[in-house]
């Protein structure tokens, strides 16, 4: 879908964040049904069903883990590294 | 409408060039400079750094022919051949912290998909500023003129003579030890790595041409005045004694205030405070860093504008300022923290050397280890509390490194300087006056270019340029896998 994305729309996505964060996840797949939609594509619509079938309802759970688990990218609730800025 | 634009750039040029060439006709001879005995390096052949306090060439001067006071032609024999060469690889290591420092220093902390526009943006820059430090800039930063503005005479670098046969050179009243075109090669390396700093705040969403115009009309119209009233003897922050031995106010203060008036003006990058901002290659930027570290040498210890005792003292208190810049913040990332990082260790190298740049001819080691603790944590808390405070999207933090840097380091300048080492007291108040000035008029008038530039092409890419990444939809390049 990242590749397909770049080659047929220009756009790139972050995959990494787009595997822990269900609200990306969902704006990604929304914009891949648009174009799909306006150009015709069915194989890009195809890919962007199965995301939002497997990997959002998947996310949802993991978008709140533990403390414990997450202590070398989460510093404090709701602070994630490089959001606020870099340093 | 571009079609325009150019027209408009063109004629002008030519409208300065013609100006230029008239003032070559109607001009009376160059004036012949008084000559110092040959190798002459004493005080009166020298000024003591680029400030040149009053007070500290005006003693020597009774014993010395009087020191010239206009740009003009002298005997080659009368050129410091050590010096010249010295200032001719300081000249490339202050250009070297730009072309690759800063393009790395800021590409590595970028996101992945605006690397090739933010090198862009750095090597673009120092095209531009170097035409208009060629055309205008120079003449009126470095020559004698009004308190405020230099003169015309050297306008697209008219009069900046080499003659062979005659065995004459031309030399700037501020180094007349030194060919001036090296002198105005090493302050152009300046007027260049001061608007390619600013970069740093505009990163990731300002349009190509913006930054280009922006910066140009900047360089002229903000930071040549600055250079003037700081540098040149007749300005009249030198007149009114505020030191700065390589540019804390001119470069540093002066960069960090435009980055965040450009910051406020241009908003926030789509996504900023919700999204990851994933630095590119954060081993760029310490080579980046590196290359900043080690042309700040050429920086500080140029700035004494001799291969003397003053510029090895300025590289010892460069050295020891970055080291303890660099601990100072790492230590206070720890503690806040929890973890050293190393875009931390870098920026607070960069925090020491840009306070250590105003006081670097004027203090002794220990101070310089003061002023590099100092900057360290002041800038951590610039680049982070100041930051959420202000509110504003400083992409790279250049107020927050940069502006603070620059202000503590002015201040602490005031309180350390020593007459032993720059022949020159610092006044806190005097310093503080420089300081305010300088920030106000950088914001003013950066205010205004940005909302000129604005009118002209715009500022700010569309949502969808910025999404896509600004090197793909602005320059059709792309990095490889």
């Amino acid at each position: 879908m990242h590749v397909m994305l770049r080659r047929k729309t220009g756009r790139v996505t972050d995959t990494e964040w787009l595997a822990c964060n269900v609200e990306y996840a969902r704006e990604i797949v929304r914009f891949s049904r648009e174009w799909a939609q306006t150009q015709g594509d069915a194989e890009l619509a195809d890919l962007a069903d199965k995301l939002a079938g497997v990997l959002i309802p998947t996310n949802q759970i993991q978008t709140k883990p533990k403390v414990n688990e997450t202590h070398l990218t989460i510093e404090t609730p709701g602070w994630v590294r490089y959001v606020q800025g870099l340093r | 409408m571009r079609i325009r634009q150019l027209l408009c750039l063109f004629m002008w040029m030519l409208g300065i060039h013609g100006f230029a060439v008239a003032q070559d006709i109607g001009q009376t001879p160059v004036p012949q400079l008084s000559q110092p005995a040959s190798g002459d390096t004493s005080a009166a052949a020298l000024p003591t750094s680029q400030v040149a306090p009053t007070e500290a060439v005006a003693a020597p001067a009774a014993i010395n022919p009087p020191a010239p006071t206009r740009p003009g032609l002298v005997p080659q024999s009368q050129i410091n051949a050590a010096d010249t060469a010295w200032m001719l690889t300081s000249t490339a290591l202050v250009l070297l912290m730009t072309l690759p420092g800063i393009a790395l220093f800021y590409g590595g902390m970028v996101r992945r998909k605006n690397f090739i526009n933010t090198l862009a943006s750095v090597v673009a820059i120092a095209a531009v500023v170097t035409l208009l430090w060629f055309a205008v800039g120079y003449s009126i930063a470095f020559t004698p003129g009004s308190y405020y503005l230099g003169g015309l005479d050297r306008l697209w670098f008219s009069g900046l003579d080499y003659m062979k046969e005659g065995g004459q050179v031309a030399v700037s009243h501020i180094a007349p030890h030194l060919p001036e075109s090296v002198f105005s090669m090493y302050q152009l390396s300046f007027a260049i790595i001061t608007a390619a700093l600013v970069v740093g705040a505009v990163v990731e969403r300002m349009k190509f041409s913006a930054l280009l115009w922006f910066m140009g009309l900047w360089s002229v119209v903000v930071y040549a005045p600055i250079a003037h009233w700081v540098w040149e003897p007749g300005g009249w922050l030198t007149q009114l004694g505020v030191l700065d031995f390589a540019g804390g106010s001119v470069v540093h203060i002066n960069a960090g205030v435009t980055g965040l008036v450009c910051a406020y003006v241009l908003g926030p990058r789509k996504g900023y405070g919700k999204e990851p901002f994933q630095p590119f290659n954060l081993g760029l930027t310490m080579v980046g860093t590196g290359l900043l570290w080690v042309g700040w040498f050429g920086f500080n210890a140029g700035s004494s504008l001799a291969a003397d005792g003053r510029a090895g003292l300025a590289m010892a208190v460069t050295q020891i300022s970055a080291a303890a810049g660099a601990i100072a913040w790492m230590a206070g990332e720890w503690v806040v923290r929890g973890r050293p990082s190393l875009l931390g260790l870098c920026s607070g190298a960069v925090a020491g050397l840009v306070a250590i740049t105003p006081a670097a001819g004027f203090v002794t080691p220990r101070a310089a280890l003061l002023i590099g603790v100092a900057a360290g944590l002041a800038c951590y808390w610039g680049a982070t509390g100041l930051k959420r405070l202000l509110g504003a999207d400083d992409s790279l933090d250049v107020f927050g490194v940069h502006g603070i840097g620059g202000i503590v380091g002015s201040l602490l300048t005031g309180l350390l300087a020593s007459k032993a080492v720059g022949g020159s007291v610092g006044h806190l108040d005097v310093q503080l006056i420089g300081v305010l000035v300088v920030v106000a008029y950088s914001a003013v008038m950066s205010l205004v270019l940005l909302w000129a530039t604005r009118w002209m092409v715009g500022l700010r890419v569309d949502d969808n340029t910025e999404q896509v990444g600004l090197d793909l939809s602005l320059h059709r390049e792309q990095l490889g896998n």
